[in-house]
Formats: C-alpha cells, structure tokens, sequence
C-alpha cells in the first residue's frame, strides 16, 4: 500500500513536470529569454541563453510601442468600465432580487433570454457611429457597460441577505439609495470583488472591441497597441516579446496575488 | 411591495435605480441583437448617409449558392468546436484527477495550467507565433528534425487549423480543469474507499464512481466549451486572421464586416448563421447531457 501512494505522487509530479512546466511554463520562460537577447544576438542563435542581459529592449518597446499612452488607455477603461459596470447591476438587481417592482421576474426573464440571443457587433458598430460613441474614450466605456453574469450573481446573493434589514432601515427613516449607497454595497463586498475581478479581466484584455470602436491611435489601450505593434516589427522577436512581457506583467501580478480570489470568482460565476 | 415607501416619488426609486442599466442593457444589447437579424436581410455598408437596402433573402442565397466560401466555413467551425471541445475536456478532466490530490506541488501545477485564463488572446497569441515562428522560433529546428522538413506553421494550410486548436486549448484548459476540480471534490472519499475496497480498480473506480459523481461539472464544461469555439474569432484574428483554412464563420463575420469591404448585411447574415449552428448544437447537447445526467 504505500509503495503505491509513492508511485502515485511520483506520478503527479512527473505528469506536473511534462504538462505544467513543460507545456505551461517552458514557453513563458522561453520569451523572457528571447526578450533579453539582442537582435543580433537573436539572429546568430536564436536558442541560445543569452550570455549579456539585453535589459536595454523593455525600455525601447515601451517607448517605440508608445506604452505609456496606451498603459493609461488600458486602466482607464477597466476602472470605469469595471465600476460602473459593478454599479448598474447592483441597482438592477437590488429591487429585482426583493421584488420591489411589479415586473420584476419579466426582468429577470429578459435578461436570461438576453443570453440566448444572436451577436451584435455589426450593429452596435453602426449605433457606435450614430450615437458618436465611435472613436471616443466615454464612447468606448458606455459601448462596453454591460450587467452579464454579476446581474444573476447578485441577484443570488442579495437574497441570501435577510429582508428584515431592509425593512428595519427603512423603519428608521434610511432613504432607498441610501440604503444601496451605506448599506448594502458594504455587504456586497465579497460579491462585487468576485465579479469585479471577472469584468476587469476582461476589459483589460479585450482586443475586438478596440480594433472595433477606436480607430484613433492615441485611444487605443495597450492589447490594440500590441498588436499593431506585432504588426511593424514582426520580425524583431527580442523587442517584440519584451513587449508582449510588458502586456502581460500586470495580469500575471494580479493572478499570482488574488489568484484564490480569481479562481473562486470562475468557479462561482459558473454556478450561477 | 418596496418597503422604502408605497406612494409619491419614493416609490418609484427602485426603478430610478434600474434604469440605467436597463437603457445600457437595451441599447447595447438586445438592440443590436435584433438589429443583427434585420441587417441579415440588406445589403449596407454602414457608412453614415448610406441607406438600408433591402435585398430580402438574398444574402442567405448568396451564402448556399455554391460560390461562397460558407460550407467551407461550416465544416471548419465544427471541427474547429468538435476538437476544442473534446481535447480541452479530456485535458482538463485528465490535469483535474491528477492535481486533485493535496500533495505539494499541485497547488503550483495548477497555477501554471490556469494562468493563460487571465491572459489576453494578444499575448497568447503572441506568445505561440513566436514558438512556432518559422524564423528562429525554438520549435522550427526540433520539427525539422522529426520531419525532415520545415513548415511555415501558422501560414501552413495543413498545420494552422491544428496549431490555432492547440492555442485554443492552451489558453482555456485551465478553466476546464477548475470546473473538473470543483465537481470532483464534491465526491465524498468514503464513497471511494468503499469501491477500492470492494476491489474496483482506479479505472473502474473512475468509469462507475467517479465520473457519474461529476456529471454536473461535465455538462457545463461541455457546454461552455462548445458555445465557446463556435464563435471564437479573436484567437484567430491574432494567429492567422482566418488565412489557411482557419477562416470560421466568426472570423468570417468579422472580416466580410470589418475587413475593409464593409459588408455589414453579408457579415450579419454570417452571424445569424453561426447563431443557429449555436442553437441546434446547444440545444441538442443539453437535451443529450441532461438525460445523461438523470440516468446516471
């Protein structure tokens, strides 16, 4: 019996090795190594570890790849469209969730049939061009305001909150969004974390949405840049993968601080 | 009924706060949604001034006339969606029963498989044009000496379909196996224990015990997955932009729309196309799933 507990831990670490390391890790490891190479250095021997850290290659794709502009379009747009996003579904699912409102299952009926509905890329591209939203920082966040999965997700949860909360500020004269504002948001937390943590991911590493709304080079945030950066010095790999290192750093950050936090919100997000 | 007030202004509060979200949700949603299925009928270009020409059901005969590439993009989404699907189930179901054991290590291993979740298609496209970059991409070499030959991988009509399906499951598996590892420690290890000790081998254990136990976590993956490839286009974009026999019809869609020809009312036609391909296959596997799940 234990020979064999040893061969199955063996097992998990040899199946680790090939499929986490191998496959998951390698590849990763292989562009930080590319990207402290030299051009030329690249060019003689492409597999070869460099010898002279070419740190020198993080600073010119910042620069040539104008990632400052583009770091500050990218934060911007997660923030706002991350905040507001949180902001209007928790109004639209606080009165639904307590049936404050004599429609609220059609509401909740449509936004679950809203799930099941053809894409509208092509339209919103045209309404994007009548409403002026094209090529506009506030244009770009309102395209991409959505309420999705957190809609349901607090739904849920506000109703595992008791109503007699309400009721008892209500009692003691606590105005209707007063209440949203001071009470419940704070009881939110957890909940707006899980979902807040889902839309910023996603808004941070949206590429069709910027190659779609947002033609102006000094809009674009940094997944748009990358690419038309790919696009011009495709054949410069040392600059291009510090480039893709640079895009990449804050997402392997906040994975490897919140990654319980992520991998929760996937799980529970799939609940629902 | 709103207990923050029954008559005047405040009762009309609750929905004050809904409102918005219920104009962005119409809008941005379910307008375009509609609008995609009405524009599937014109012929328009979108630019401002232009008129909405209605073309009636020309668009959809264009598409099964023969002379468009349509039935080509049909049988690549479903291989593209029938292989996604099956290899990123069984890797992440496989990388679920392996790591699902508390020994060190595995918290690590799973880290690294779940990482590319978080990662934008830019980068992991990126990341794998360069591995696979004919011009000193590290796996050039190794290729050339197993084949005998190079290949232009990406911008091979033969490889790039297989190479944007492995990205695919590269980037998403580690989701799989997070859904997998949720539904498997559900199972109760007693119930385990028992089947071990009545002599069940570990795939008899897996076949009659384990895998039934997590039915639930299955359909869902399978699901997600399936909805998920039939209208991926952004990993492909990046890759191949649908050159070398990777053009899906979501990829077609974008590229008759936004490509430079300007064809919004073919490109939706596409979109309406890729949404009943969408609902039949939906729908079919959750009628199969759902039964599978009862039965077991």
């Amino acid at each position: 019996m234990k020979n064999k507990s040893t061969f199955d831990t063996v097992a998990v670490h040899v199946v680790g090795w090939i499929l986490s390391v191998g496959v998951y890790l390698l590849p990763l490891l292989f562009l930080l190594m590319i990207s402290l190479k030299t051009t030329h250095g690249f060019l003689a021997d492409p597999l070869a570890i460099p010898v002279h850290l070419e740190w020198g290659n993080f600073v010119d794709a910042w620069q040539q790849g104008h990632m400052t502009d583009y770091f500050l379009n990218s934060v911007i747009y997660t923030v706002f469209i991350t905040g507001l996003s949180l902001l209007l579904s928790v109004l639209a699912a606080f009165p639904v969730a307590r049936n404050y409102l004599k429609f609220s299952n059609a509401i909740y009926l449509l936004f679950v049939i809203s799930l099941f509905l053809p894409g509208g890329l092509i339209p919103l591209f045209t309404e994007a061009l009548k409403l002026h939203l094209f090529n506009s920082r506030i244009g770009y966040i309102i395209l991409n305001l959505g309420t999705g999965l957190s809609f349901f997700f607090f739904v849920g949860y506000i109703k595992s909150i008791p109503k007699a909360l309400d009721e008892a500020a209500a009692l003691d004269g606590c105005g209707y969004f007063r209440f949203v504002f001071q009470v419940l948001i704070p009881l939110l937390k957890p909940a707006l974390a899980t979902m807040g943590l889902l839309d910023a991911i996603g808004a941070w590493n949206n590429l069709i949405g910027p190659v779609v709304f947002l033609s102006d080079q000094n809009l674009w945030p940094l997944t748009r840049g990358l690419f038309v950066f790919y696009g011009q010095f495709s054949n410069n790999w040392p600059l291009l993968a510090a480039a893709v290192i640079i895009v990449m750093t804050p997402m392997v950050l906040l994975f490897i601080f919140l990654q319980r936090y992520i991998v929760q919100a996937a799980g529970g997000a799939i609940k629902q | 009924m709103n207990v923050f007030g029954k008559k005047g202004f405040k009762k009309w509060m609750p929905l004050l706060g809904l409102l918005p979200a219920i104009i962005v949700f119409g809008a941005f949603k379910i307008y375009p949604s509609i609008m995609t299925f009405i524009y599937s009928f014109t012929q328009y270009s979108g630019i401002p001034g232009t008129p909405l020409h209605f073309v009636g059901l020309e668009n959809y005969k264009m598409a099964f006339s023969g002379f468009s590439g349509i039935g080509k993009a049909i049988r690549i989404t479903i291989i593209f969606a029938l292989c996604v699907t099956l290899l990123q189930n069984a890797l992440g179901l496989f990388a679920a029963l392996v790591f699902n054991k508390k020994t060190r290590g595995t918290v690590f291993y799973r880290s690294l498989v779940f990482l590319p979740v978080v990662l934008s298609v830019v980068v992991t496209g990126l990341i794998w044009s360069l591995l696979f970059s004919p011009i000193g991409g590290p796996i050039e070499p190794i290729w050339k000496a197993v084949f005998g030959h190079s290949s232009s991988f990406f911008g091979s009509n033969t490889l790039a379909l297989p190479l944007v399906i492995f990205v695919q499951i590269w980037q998403n598996a580690g989701f799989t196996m997070v859904v997998y590892l949720a539904g498997l420690q559900t199972v109760p290890t007693e119930l385990l224990e028992s089947a071990q000790l009545d002599g069940a081998s570990r795939w008899q254990r897996f076949r009659h015990v384990l895998f039934p136990m997590i039915a639930a976590s299955t359909t869902v993956n399978v699901l997600l997955c399936v909805i998920g490839a039939l209208g991926t286009y952004d990993l492909i974009y990046v890759l191949t932009g649908g050159q070398f026999g990777t053009m899906t019809l979501g990829m077609d869609m974008f590229n008759t729309a936004f490509g430079g020809s300007n064809q919004l009312g073919y490109g939706s036609m596409i979109q309406m196309l890729q949404f009943a391909l969408v609902l039949i296959v939906t729908l079919i596997l959750q009628w199969y799933l759902r039964r599978r799940e009862v039965e077991l």
